[in-house]
């Protein structure tokens, strides 16, 4: 999985590709890195780019989202569509956190 | 169990495969096959039309899984190298799409987070599912059975919450630290492909003392969405028509 960050009206938006899971720890552990310094106060992922996601990949965007919270922040994700959307749907993150179109 | 087709193709194959395909063939030659291995009758393969020839595709085979692939109707064994053998896998999968049975058996360490396996989970799920997106979702189940049969069956690593990533690095030098060890690195992975009247099934075995898919991973913990882990046999269930787990929680069956 590869990421790019961007600000704009949402906040501070993490751009995620390709594939989210088990293997990408170290990622998200640079991501959670840059999400605490982050200037902005809201924080976005947007998932339009993630070809898919496995369990081990949900595991870890409940742990940004934490990581979000502790660090006083608003956190979203949004734009997830095929495979991850399902994978979220299933997983019922939308009672955990926002969830975006 | 279908009709038995005498054909076989042996490409490479050692002695101790060739003597359990032997015995299986002296066996069913003789009418009096053993018992199929403990399939429920909605869940075995269709019986084997005569112009279709069911296909074996193993890579570093063990006894086992190729004693109980030929228990379910065979017709031929290609046996491939793992470890860069990814081109040869894919290139063959569409052609095995007129058969009715294809099945892997790898070791651990050659398929835990490899292009193989994605290979194959990849392969498996087009011929199950036209649709793109089904088919991507089909994989999906495919790759977290896999993983489980690997990390918690043969590497013997229970489930466990991560609630941090300081958790998920220590988890994964585990699973790289018993990867390591032959004992746990070379055991098998099986995976069964084959057609039945009601759809696609998928059989995956492994090799381990089992486990059960309750505790820290079970439905009704997940349901409450408080676990960072534990979350495979939930999607399993989710995304399969059905699902039937046996032997311990050694072999899992699902239907696409």
């Amino acid at each position: 999985m590869e990421y790019s960050i961007k600000s704009d009206s949402r906040g501070c938006v993490f751009n995620l590709r390709g594939d989210l899971k088990f293997s990408d720890s170290s990622v998200v552990r640079t991501m959670i890195g840059e999400i605490k310094n982050a200037a902005d106060r809201s924080i976005a992922l947007d998932l339009s780019g993630l070809s898919s996601i496995d369990s081990a990949g949900l595991g870890m965007i409940l742990l940004i989202n934490d990581a979000a919270s502790d660090a006083g922040k608003s956190f979203s994700v949004g734009k997830a569509g095929g495979q991850v959307k399902k994978m979220l749907d299933i997983s019922r993150f939308g009672d955990l956190m926002t969830i975006s179109d | 169990m279908g009709p038995v087709v005498l054909r076989s193709r042996f490409i490479d194959v050692s002695p101790d495969i060739r003597k359990v395909i032997e015995t299986e063939i002296a066996a069913l030659a003789e009418g009096s096959p053993a018992e199929p291995d403990g399939l429920p009758a909605d869940w075995r393969p269709e019986e084997t039309a005569p112009s279709e020839m069911p296909v074996v595709l193993c890579g570093h085979p063990d006894c086992n899984m190729v004693e109980e692939t030929l228990r379910k109707g065979y017709g031929g064994l290609l046996q491939v190298a793992t470890r860069g053998c990814c081109a040869p896998v894919l290139s063959r999968l569409p052609r095995l799409a007129g058969c009715n049975l294809i099945c892997f058996s790898i070791r651990s360490t050659d398929l835990f987070g490899s292009m193989l396996a994605g290979a194959i989970t990849a392969g498996l799920a087009r011929l199950a599912v036209a649709d793109r997106e089904e088919a991507s979702l089909a994989r999906t189940v495919l790759d977290e059975l896999v993983q489980n049969a690997i990390v918690h069956g043969n590497l013997g690593l229970p489930t466990r919450v991560l609630e941090s990533m300081d958790d998920i690095d220590r988890f994964n030098s585990d699973i790289a630290s018993r990867l390591a060890d032959p004992a746990y690195g070379m055991k098998h992975v099986g995976i069964g492909f084959w057609r039945t009247s009601a759809g696609w099934t998928a059989e995956i075995v492994d090799d381990g003392d089992g486990y059960a898919f309750t505790g820290a991973g079970s439905p009704e913990k997940l349901s409450g969405n408080s676990g960072y882990s534990g979350r495979g046999s939930q999607i399993v269930r989710s995304l399969s028509r059905a699902v039937h787990i046996d032997r311990g929680g050694r072999r899992t069956l699902v239907r696409f």
